[in-house]
């Protein structure tokens, strides 16, 4: 497991481990979703997988040249798009413009609805991938078990939240029937807020 | 089936009251806490420090926490995404510099001190910025990479940290968000 903090510099550049278990836990994601279309004998599932990496893709683009939409004049200088990215409500944007690319092929192709499913199914899976790698330090606890932190024991944060996530995807995998669609998605969304619900008392 | 079924359903419920009662716990802990633990993310109190700055003045974090918001800007010379952030660091002095302390804190044990010096005047930096020689301050705050900058609350928790460089218009709503806090 890894302090989320940490950076591995090779020359110039610099990783931080948070990012990389970013970008890892949502390649976990994506295969994810492959997988569990293919599972569920999807016709359209190759095209789906097409129209849902340009999904991905348009969401970084939107996240790097955020800051361009909120500046202009940092276009005056060509070496800024290097410099700069993210910034106030990049994320939402991001995440925004991903999501309405796949609701408009949706719509367009008459995607069947295990999208939804294999979509908050991948979400789970990147969600317990990047909490089972990354440390994340909650309040001060008053139980002896935890992460140590100036000598005082907190409260592993990361490890709830991956058992928990866990529980809920293996829920979805022993209750419902393979057919079942939409109670599947509503018992993923369910369970996410329930997850953050019971999680928040520890948090700092 | 029906024994796998069971079993995970046995789990979601010892783990569902498990929680429960751990968080009833922990509210119960809570009530007579102080504050949070020093370290270096946000909702964490910012690990204080002492260091010198590059006008010979003696800078302590503790003092200026309980006066209004700091915000720590962590450069280099030779980092160019420095040199686009530092622009808009100057630019939020010179606009809010009274109701928030900007320091910068160059990383002196990644730099050569004679070009921190020239990167200052060369970008005509006047807000506060500190030398950390042997590196302590940077390590306290996972420094490198660099720019990275952390902006703590007048009662020295950290709301928000951002490695990599800042826009003007990130600076201005995480100051505005600063601020806001302090009139609540």
């Amino acid at each position: 497991m890894f302090h989320p903090l940490t950076t591995w510099s090779i020359g110039p550049l610099t990783l931080s481990v948070e990012l990389l278990f970013l970008l890892l836990a949502l390649m976990t994601g994506f295969f994810a979703v492959s997988r569990y279309l293919k599972w569920k004998g999807t016709e359209q599932q190759e095209e789906i997988m097409d129209k849902m990496t340009i999904a991905v893709i348009a969401g970084v683009a939107v996240f790097k040249f955020w800051p361009f939409v909120l500046q202009p004049s940092l276009l005056s200088d060509l070496r800024n798009i290097i410099y700069f990215s993210g910034g106030p409500w990049a994320v939402p944007a991001a995440m925004a413009a991903a999501f309405l690319i796949i609701i408009i092929y949706f719509f367009r192709k008459q995607w069947p609805a295990d999208i939804w499913e294999a979509l908050l199914g991948g979400v789970l899976i990147s969600l317990i991938f990047f909490n089972i790698f990354v440390r994340q330090y909650g309040a001060v606890s008053p139980f002896n078990t935890g992460f140590s932190l100036e000598g005082v024991t907190v409260h592993p944060v990361n490890f709830y939240y991956a058992w928990l996530y866990f529980l809920s995807f293996l829920g979805a995998l022993v209750f419902f029937k393979k057919e079942a669609v939409t109670g599947k998605s509503v018992y993923f969304i369910i369970s996410i807020v329930a997850v953050y619900l019971l999680m928040m008392p520890f948090h700092v | 089936m029906l024994v796998v079924k069971r079993v995970v359903f046995g789990l979601m419920a010892v783990s569902a009251v498990l929680f429960l009662w751990m968080g009833q716990e922990q509210q119960l802990f809570e009530e007579g806490r102080e504050g949070p633990l020093s370290y270096a993310q946000p909702g964490h109190d910012a690990p204080d420090f002492e260091a010198q700055t590059f006008d010979d003045q003696s800078f302590a974090l503790a003092e200026a926490k309980g006066e209004k918001g700091v915000v720590l800007y962590f450069w280099t010379s030779w980092c160019p995404y420095c040199q686009a952030s530092s622009e808009a660091i100057e630019k939020a002095h010179q606009e809010y510099g009274d109701g928030v302390a900007l320091i910068g804190i160059n990383a002196s044990h990644q730099d050569r001190l004679s070009e921190a010096e020239q990167f200052i005047s060369r970008n005509s930096l006047t807000f506060t910025n500190i030398i950390d020689e042997n590196g302590s301050v940077s390590e306290r705050y996972y420094v490198p990479p660099v720019p990275a900058t952390v902006f703590i609350n007048k009662d020295g928790v950290i709301t928000y940290r951002k490695t990599g460089a800042l826009t003007y218009a990130e600076l201005e709503r995480e100051i505005q968000a600063l601020r806001q806090g302090e009139d609540s």
